[in-house]
């Protein structure tokens, strides 16, 4: 069983690659380019992991992690960021986000973390056809 | 002009700080996406080797998609260039609508973030200008009134920055406005900017219209 991501970024040039990846990786990639778009797909959608951007305009992805948590508890979120702060990492692992990762993302870190919640999920693995790269 | 640095130096901190913050940002995405554009490459080339056949078109797209970030982390730091080079001289001849696309550009993060669309227009020849000014404090100056002037625009406006002259002295007039009102009252940092230029901060009701003028500058 393939893991069901959400991307969530304003950068939708950013978004657009990384889904391209992380599907030839044998995910279902859904994308959202602003932290209300995200929402409205969670609320409708089923998904494994959340990657969300920390900073975006309009809402930012501390608000957007309060929001999504309060929403489904446990739905898995993972930060990636151009540059948190402490604070902002302390504030995000409070609200319940699995890790915080910088950009430019490591992929391999990226796509490990996220088959090692499917794995816990669900008794399966992903179809990889970059064979584990 | 009598600049001060010292009336706003906490002001012209958190404005450098803030441009400084935001570039770092930007960069930081723009890396970020070239990252992603070469790890592509590195799958495509991975899946060739193991005997799939590679689309020219899919290789034009990410070389695109590469030049692409290339150009606008040119284009940023050809700003921000300009922007660190303003604190080259104490005093220096203004141009105020170049100013004004400087801090248009530096504040685009903020402004994308109430979904504003932001214009600057082309003063009449001749007009707009200082003759002699601070370029970084008259650059503060604006990125405050700017942030001020934003919060009178509906989200998914438009806000238009129009450098011109009042009276014979040069001015900048933000238009667009949606909910200016008559006991709206200029921020702290505002005032201090505005006290050291000098300048004036007045603002038209009827004509939902607010007009930085330079009392102190010649037009």
């Amino acid at each position: 069983m393939s893991a069901n991501v959400l991307l969530i970024d304003d950068e939708t040039d950013f978004l657009s690659v990384m889904a391209e990846r992380m599907t030839m990786r044998g995910m279902q990639v859904a994308t959202a380019s602003s932290a209300r778009d995200g929402l409205a797909k969670v609320e409708a959608g089923d998904f494994d992991v959340v990657v969300l951007d920390l900073a975006m305009p309009e809402m930012d992805g501390v608000e957007a992690l309060k929001q999504l948590k309060a929403k489904k508890p446990d739905l898995e979120v993972i930060l990636l960021t151009g540059h948190a702060s402490v604070k902002q990492g302390i504030e995000a692992m409070k609200l319940g986000a699995l890790e915080l990762l910088e950009k430019p993302a490591d992929m391999k870190a990226l796509i490990a973390r996220i088959e090692a919640i499917q794995a816990q999920k669900h008794d399966g693995r992903p179809e990889n056809i970059m064979g584990g790269k | 002009m009598n600049f001060d640095y010292g009336l706003v130096g906490e002001t012209g901190l958190a404005f450098f700080g803030k441009v400084s913050t935001t570039a770092c940002h930007e960069l930081k995405n723009v890396l970020a996406i070239i990252n992603e554009n070469n790890g592509l490459l590195e799958d495509m080339t991975f899946m060739a080797q193991k005997g799939r056949a590679i689309e020219p078109e899919r290789l034009g797209r990410i070389c695109e998609g590469i030049a692409k970030q290339v150009r606008r982390a040119d284009e940023l730091l050809d700003y921000i260039s300009r922007f660190a080079h303003s604190v080259d001289q104490f005093e220096d001849e203004i141009n105020l609508e170049d100013c004004c696309r400087l801090v248009v550009f530096l504040a685009r993060r903020l402004t994308a973030a109430k979904r504003l669309i932001v214009e600057v227009t082309t003063p009449p020849e001749g007009t707009a200008r200082l003759t002699r000014g601070n370029p970084f404090l008259v650059e503060n100056l604006l990125w405050t009134a700017l942030l001020e002037a934003m919060q009178f625009c509906d989200n998914g406006g438009t806000l238009r920055l129009m450098p011109g002259e009042r009276d014979g002295q040069p001015m900048v007039a933000f238009g667009g406005l949606n909910c200016l009102s008559e006991d709206f009252c200029p921020t702290s940092p505002l005032s201090a900017l505005l006290a050291s230029a000098p300048a004036r901060w007045m603002t038209y009701c009827p004509e939902q219209r607010c007009e930085l003028i330079f009392t102190g500058g010649e037009g």
